[in-house]
Parts: structure tokens; sequence; C-alpha cells
């Protein structure tokens, strides 16, 4: 029988070979909590009676959408959180810490074959290490927990085959939204999307898990990147060591419910204009919309090779005046990193205010909300109105290039026409 | 079961963060006082017609977040049903999960005010108003068992297991 990447994941997770359309119960490799759904997990897992997890140490609690407390409900959510780490062993995540989906990530908590799931809709991003990556509510996080085990119907898969390699001033943001012009925001209900092809290649871990995260925007279940040298490379770099038997490949004669080409050489920035992700289009062909505020990070797209590319543009530049640019490093990894690589300074001397490491502004919770009428680019994951703040601020969604390059002249712009080497 | 309501109808994707807004999140330990933000930047009135309604979605409602806090609000806000050409997988198993009901259906012509019934045994949906009946899908045998439970927290304190 052929079978997908997420139908060999999967079968390895239910213990039996399976198939999309079967309903299985799976074992659970790895829990994150995160601190909006968590406070509800807690109160659930209370409910239940567990005195006991199933298996803590394969468990986070993340502290990082009200990072640091903007409110005092918020702060006794922590509180909560906290305790329930101690009482159960389970590992927190603090203040400062980083966004969830980056710590699974960079602490190789996701790892090649290896079933995650996450309180967090983006907890799909474990697929850029070849994890399938899923998000569940917060009652089934707590069965999860005290079972190790969740019920899943096996998905379809939709395959995405890269063609060429990714160009100059072009990342894996314009991959996920040129995927979203074509998907739209339900074209991968129920399904995992399953990205290969030649020009995976020139796709490095960042941009896998922009892509991968962003699968979620479309209905989909899980974005999966199948293990490659990449990834091993990657993995070996963060000191994490996958199982060599739950490194898969799709079979060659695997079965998918529709194949997508995306040609990456034609590529070019992309924009997704308000009120949805899925109303892309070509930065170059966009209004030149004025811009209030610039907010660069999330679990989207607030990596060092993200920042790298901000700081080539700000370098030498200045925000504009009639800007304010925010920037949140995804972890405090990245954060150090930043420092000691001087883009911070560079940031701070561009105008920027450079943040500890927290969701932000991303869901509207706190540290740069927009006013009536605004106009933000983000670098984040959602443009529905109100999502950052007033009902009628816009949000347009684009790369960390496009952000920063807009932030310098205060207008949308496409970062191809400053004369910079973007990295 | 049988329930039945007055139509609210609504577009597609209509989002978790359209029912209501991540930013009034550290507010949900008090559900009752995020009612009045539902629905508010499609429509700031939207949520007094919501005691006693049965929600007439387009494709891929509750696209978007995860949180328990949107079927559960929805429930006091005193939604009976909500009914969808699609849902979002998300939203779907949360709902079921918390036990609203959903009925995955289309009933052409179908406006606003409407007297809508669903009945969930024969899985027949039916717009009184109007007199046209459609069919609802299925739900998986193991929804069918949470929901016959009253969500997936009862069943599972009742069985202890998945199984
Ligand atoms: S950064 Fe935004 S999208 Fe990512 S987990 Fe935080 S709130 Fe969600």
């Amino acid at each position: 029988m052929a079978q997908t990447y997420a139908e060999k994941v999967l079968s390895r997770a239910v213990g039996r070979p399976v198939q999309s359309g079967e309903v299985c119960v799976a074992d659970v490799d790895f829990v994150m909590i995160q601190d909006i759904n968590g406070p509800r997990t807690v109160q659930i897992l209370d409910e239940l009676g567990a005195e006991r997890l199933h298996a803590p140490e394969k468990a986070l609690i993340v502290l990082d959408h009200f990072a640091p407390p903007p409110t005092l409900e918020s702060a006794e959510f922590h509180a909560r959180l906290r305790a329930a780490g101690r009482k159960f062993g389970v590992a927190v995540a603090d203040l400062g810490m980083g966004i969830c989906h980056q710590l699974v990530l960079e602490r190789g908590k996701a790892l090649p074959g290896h079933l995650v799931i996450g309180t967090d809709s983006h907890s799909c991003a474990y697929g850029a290490s070849g994890a399938f990556g899923t998000s569940m509510g917060a009652g089934e996080a707590a069965i999860a927990l005290i079972t190790g085990k969740v019920w899943l119907r096996i998905p379809a898969s939709l395959k995405v085959s890269f063609e060429g390699s990714i160009q100059p001033g072009v990342s894996g943001k314009d991959v996920s939204l040129a995927l979203m012009r074509i998907l739209r925001e339900d074209g991968g209900d129920y399904m995992a999307l399953e990205f290969g092809g030649p020009g995976v290649a020139s796709l490095g871990m960042s941009d896998r898990a922009t892509i991968a995260s962003l699968a979620v925007e479309s209905s989909a279940k899980a974005g999966l990147f199948p293990p490659d040298r990449i990834t091993l490379d990657w993995l070996a770099s963060i000191g994490a060591s996958p199982d060599a038997a739950l490194i898969f490949a799709p079979d060659s004669d695997a079965t998918y419910a529709r194949v997508i080409e995306i040609d990456l050489n034609r590529l070019g920035p992309q924009v997704a204009c308000p009120p949805s992700i899925d109303n892309v289009t070509d930065v170059c062909d966009a209004e030149p919309v004025k811009v209030d505020q610039v907010f660069i990070g999330t679990c989207t797209n607030a990596r060092l090779e993200d920042y790298r590319i901000v700081a080539a543009i700000f370098k030498g530049r200045k925000v504009s005046s009639e800007v304010r640019c925010i920037c949140f490093p995804a972890s405090r990894t990245i954060q150090l990193q930043m420092l000691e690589e001087g883009i911070t300074q560079t940031l701070v001397e561009a105008g920027c205010m450079v943040m500890a490491p927290s969701c932000g502004p991303c869901a509207g919770l706190h540290s740069g909300l927009a006013a009536a009428g605004e106009v933000v680019i983000s670098t984040g994951s959602r443009n529905y109105p109100g999502r950052m703040g007033d009902n009628s601020s816009r949000i347009y969604l684009a790369s960390p290039a496009t952000a920063a390059a807009s932030a310098v002249t205060g207008r949308l712009t496409d970062p191809r026409t400053l004369e910079v080497v973007i990295p | 079961m049988k329930l039945s309501g007055s139509a609210i109808v609504l577009g597609n994707n209509i989002n978790t963060g359209v029912v209501v807004p991540a930013k009034y999140m550290s507010r949900q330990g008090d559900p009752k006082s995020l009612i009045p933000h539902m629905f508010e930047s499609i429509d700031p009135g939207l949520y007094t017609r919501l005691p006693g309604s049965i929600l007439v979605a387009g494709s891929n409602f509750g696209v978007g977040s995860t949180r328990e806090i949107v079927p559960v609000l929805l429930r006091e806000a005193g939604v009976q049903a909500v009914m969808a050409r699609s849902f979002s997988r998300g939203f779907y198993r949360n709902a079921t999960n918390l036990g609203l009901p959903l009925a995955e259906a289309v009933v052409e012509g179908t406006v606003d005010g409407d007297l809508m019934e669903i009945n969930f045994d024969t899985g027949v949906v039916i717009n009184l108003t109007r007199n046209i009946e459609a069919r609802a899908v299925p739900f998986p045998e193991i929804m069918q068992r949470i929901l016959a439970e009253g969500g997936l927290i009862p069943f599972f304190k009742k069985f202890r297991s998945l199984t």
C-alpha cells in the first residue's frame, strides 16, 4: 500500500499501517500548552482529578502570548500555569524565553516522524522538521496529557511541489502567501499539506518553519516537510538526535488529493491585503498604501534569518519619521544571536523598538495595538478585522524584507526596489 | 434530539477571531463579559440576536484559532446550533467536545430570521419558513459517541479512555 508522508508518520503513531479517511487513536510524542488555552487545560486536568500525567517530560508550558502580562487576569493565568508546571513536573518556558512554536522547534521537541500536538493553531509549524504537528483544543490536550493519546482522522494529503529556487529579496513568507493565493482559506481543510519537489532544497529551516506554520491558514491539519539533508544538518546543529528509523519519505506512487506546483524562480514578494490572508497580490502590483506601523515578529517570521534580512535593509537607513517599527525576536536564543551579530544595534540605530521575545501585538493582546483607521504591515499570520487593534485598522501581511523596506519608505514597498543586497 | 431557532446568516470563512477577538482573551475567565464583543468586527449589534438562534454559515466556519472559548461562548450566548456548508477542523472538534450541536448542511435560499429546525437523529434540516429540506452529513462514529455523552470531558469521565 503506497503511503503519503502523513500516512507514514501517523501509521507509526497508531501502531499499524493506516490510510487517509480512517479514524484512529494515536500515541502523542509531545504536547505544547500555551498561555491563552493553557488555563483551561489546567482547569480540566483538575476537573478530571489528574494527579500525575502520562509523560510530564514530553510536555512544555509556554508563557508567551501574555508576556509580560498586560493585565491582572493574564498574570493570574501565568501563576496558575506555573503552579501546574510544578505540580505535574512539566517544564515551563517563562517570560522572555520565546514564542511556543519556536521553542518546541529549537529545543528539538518536534522530531521527524513524531506526532506533536499543541493548544495553539500554528502548531503545524512542527512540520518544518518533519513532525506531524497539529493543534487541538484545551480538553483534548488535557486528555492527551493524562493518557498520552489523541483520536484523529488520517488526513488526505495535498502535495505542494516547488520548482526552481528562491530568489533574492523573496523568502518563505512570500511562498506561503503565494500558496494562500491558490488554496484560499479553505483549500486545505482536513488535509495535510506535503511540501516537496526540487525547489525545496533552496528553502532553509527558517523558511520551512514559516511555510509549515501558515499551513493552518488554509485550514490544513498539518504542513509537512519530509526530512532531508537540510533538516538533519539543522537538527545536528541544535544537538537533537532524531531516530533513524523514523526518517520517512513519501512513497513515489502515493495518492494525493491535489498537486500544486509553484515555480520559485518566478516568485516575487507577495502581500496579503486586508481583510483576509488569501487576499494576496504581488507587492509590485499593490497600491503603495501609507503605513503607520510596522510589526516584525511572531512565530511566523521572527527568526535570526529574518532579522539578518531586516538588518541588511536598515543598515545605514532610518525608519520613516511617520512610522513606528516594533520588533520581537521569536526566542531568547535568537535575541542573543541578534545581539552577538550586531543586529539589535542596527535596528535600534535605525529607530526600531526592539522588544523581548513574545507574541506582542500579533493577536492584539499588548505592546503595539493599532488605532482606528491605521495601517499596519505585519510579518505575522492573520489580518482579519480587529486582529491587532481597532476593528477599522487594516493589516497587510508580508515578509520581513517587505516590512523593513516599507518601514524605511513609509509606504508598502517592494524590497527589491531598495539598493541593498538581501542575504 | 430536535432543535429549532431563528437563522442568522453568515458568510464563508468565519474566523474564530471574528466570533470573538483574541484581544479580549485576558477576560476569558468571565465568558459573559465577552458576549457583547462577539461578531463585532462584522456587525456590532449581531450579538443581541444570538439567543435562540441557529447560525447558518457558508464554507469553512471556525477557521483560525483552536480556542475552546469560541464554542463555549456560542452556547453561553444562547446559540442553539451551528449549521454550515463546511466547518474548519479545529472548530468542528472543539464544538463536538464542548457539546455544541453542529450540522454540516446547506439550505439554499435561507435568509436572516427564517425559522430553522435540525433533527439530529435523522440528520434532516428544514427551513420551516420556506419549507425547504436538506440532509446533514453524518458525524464520524467517535464524534457521535462523544456528543451522546454531552462532550469530551463527560465522555472521558465515564470511559477513562478514548476508545
Ligand atoms: S506569534 Fe501570533 S500566531 Fe504565533 S503563537 Fe503568538 S499569537 Fe499565535
